[in-house]
């Protein structure tokens, strides 16, 4: 089961990763844990102790019947795309 | 800034920004700097120089991805960034939001390090930063669920490791005060007695003050000094009893506290006009200097600016141990103010880097 992960630019530049990088996985939580095997560390950057997913963290999962947003335990799909996306707030703060 | 390698005896100045972390070095006649940067975008609380290995560690924080803490072995050519588990147990409602302080633990091997974090919590690493581990001890203290955030969050900010006793650890938290461990960290008991807490309906309780920056000599390690939000003390009994040394400064507010590398009678600090107003008084920037452990306290303004309503926060002022001793002073206004003769001549060293959160000097050995 692999799919493409697009990875934002800040994790990009901590971990020297791929814009895209690709994993085998079943899940959204599988992808942050086969991530962290080629990457140390990335796990705790996206995920919570409990295994949510991060406060501001978005994980867009692509389906036959769309792009949605997903859960640690939301199904991916062979050969489709999970976008890894920082919430975006501005003007509060330089 | 010419470019070359730090070398052994370099003076090294670490500085934490809101965007990122900027390395400097000098020979010791500090006159000539260099500088790399580092941490693109990433808020940086504090950083910190480990003589044993020569590595920089610095707290690296990002509001959707967390609290990082990286190591470099190579003076900020490379980082390692691993560090899993900064975080308290899944069962737990803590969360790490923030890493606020490092300091490496005294002993023979490097890699040991001391971490605080807001939510106010203590780790600690043995292998590099690598992973950490909490220090429950402290992190689930009796008083811990009656511990109440300062204006910068419920934090624990401040580690001090008393030299000759590794197993004495000082924290500071704010706003609940300063905590002692006798054993390595095994017990800890609040240390505040003397230590004025205004804004509470009790002025003197066992814990809930608003320390805002300790420290202590290594040369003399039972006196410690802090500056706290309602004033500036001295304990001449690591901690148990705490006396009032604010007398004679413009005010009893601040954020940096400061000791003279050779000099355990000589502090420094840089008040500001109060709690609702944090700004230097009268627009002068100035650093007060004291010779006498805190009885008298001169102002120290000689180049440095008027007009200028400056911010300095509580990692804001390190200084260095050339024979000359210098000291630093970051604003967050992205100035660093330099003076190479103990306080008595400053200039700026550096000017427009992003809001400076920490100053951090070490040595290269």
């Amino acid at each position: 089961m692999s799919v493409r992960v697009h990875i934002p630019s800040a994790l990009q530049a901590l971990y020297r990763m791929q814009r895209i990088e690709e994993v085998e996985a079943h899940t959204v939580g599988e992808v942050a844990t086969m991530l962290n095997e080629r990457f140390p560390g990335i796990y705790d950057r996206l995920m919570e102790p409990d295994g949510s997913i991060r406060r501001y963290v978005n994980v867009f999962v692509e389906r036959e019947d769309g792009r949605w947003p997903g859960r640690a335990d939301t199904q991916v799909e062979n050969g489709k795309h999970v976008w890894i996306v920082p919430n975006i707030a501005g003007g509060a703060r330089p | 800034m010419a470019e070359r390698s730090p070398e052994k005896g370099d003076v090294l100045l670490m500085v934490g920004t809101r965007k990122g972390s900027f390395l400097y070095w000098s020979d010791p006649d500090r006159k000539e700097w260099h500088r790399n940067m580092s941490h693109d975008g990433w808020m940086i609380h504090h950083m910190t120089h480990d003589p044993r290995d020569n590595s920089i560690y610095a707290a690296t924080n990002s509001d959707v991805f967390g609290a990082v803490v990286q190591r470099s072995p190579d003076f900020g050519g490379s980082w390692e960034q691993r560090s899993e588990k900064l975080d308290f147990p899944a069962d737990t409602e803590r969360r790490v939001r923030k890493a606020w302080h490092l300091a490496p633990k005294p002993g023979d091997s490097p890699g040991h390090l001391y971490a605080g974090v807001e939510r106010a919590g203590l780790f600690i690493t043995d292998d590099y930063g690598a992973s950490w581990a909490p220090v429950t001890e402290l992190n689930d203290h009796t008083h811990s669920e009656n511990w109440n955030p300062g204006g910068g969050g419920l934090i624990l900010h401040t580690i001090v490791v008393d030299p000759e006793d590794p197993d004495r650890i000082y924290v500071g938290i704010s706003a609940a005060g300063v905590y002692r461990s006798d054993d390595g960290g095994k017990t800890w008991a609040a240390k505040n007695v003397g230590v004025r807490a205004d804004f509470l309906e009790e002025k003197f309780p066992e814990f809930g003050q608003c320390v805002h920056k300790f420290a202590l000599h290594p040369a003399r390690p039972e006196v410690l000094y802090q500056q706290n939000h309602c004033g500036v003390y001295r304990s001449n009994d690591r901690g148990d009893t705490w006396v009032e040394i604010t007398q004679g400064l413009p005010s009893e507010f601040g954020f940096p506290f400061a000791i003279h590398a050779h000099d355990p009678d000589t502090v420094y600090v840089v008040p500001l006009v109060g709690s609702e107003n944090r700004v230097v008084p009268e627009g002068k920037m100035t650093v007060w200097r004291s010779r006498d452990k805190g009885s008298k306290w001169e102002a120290l303004r000689s180049g440095l600016p008027d007009g200028a309503f400056l911010t300095i926060l509580r990692e804001g002022m390190a200084v260095d141990d050339c024979e000359s001793s210098g000291v630093y002073v970051g604003t967050q206004t992205g100035q660093i103010f330099f003076s190479p003769d103990e306080g008595e001549n400053w200039k700026v060293l550096v000017d427009f880097l992003p809001p400076i959160y920490s100053v951090s000097i070490g040595r290269v050995t």
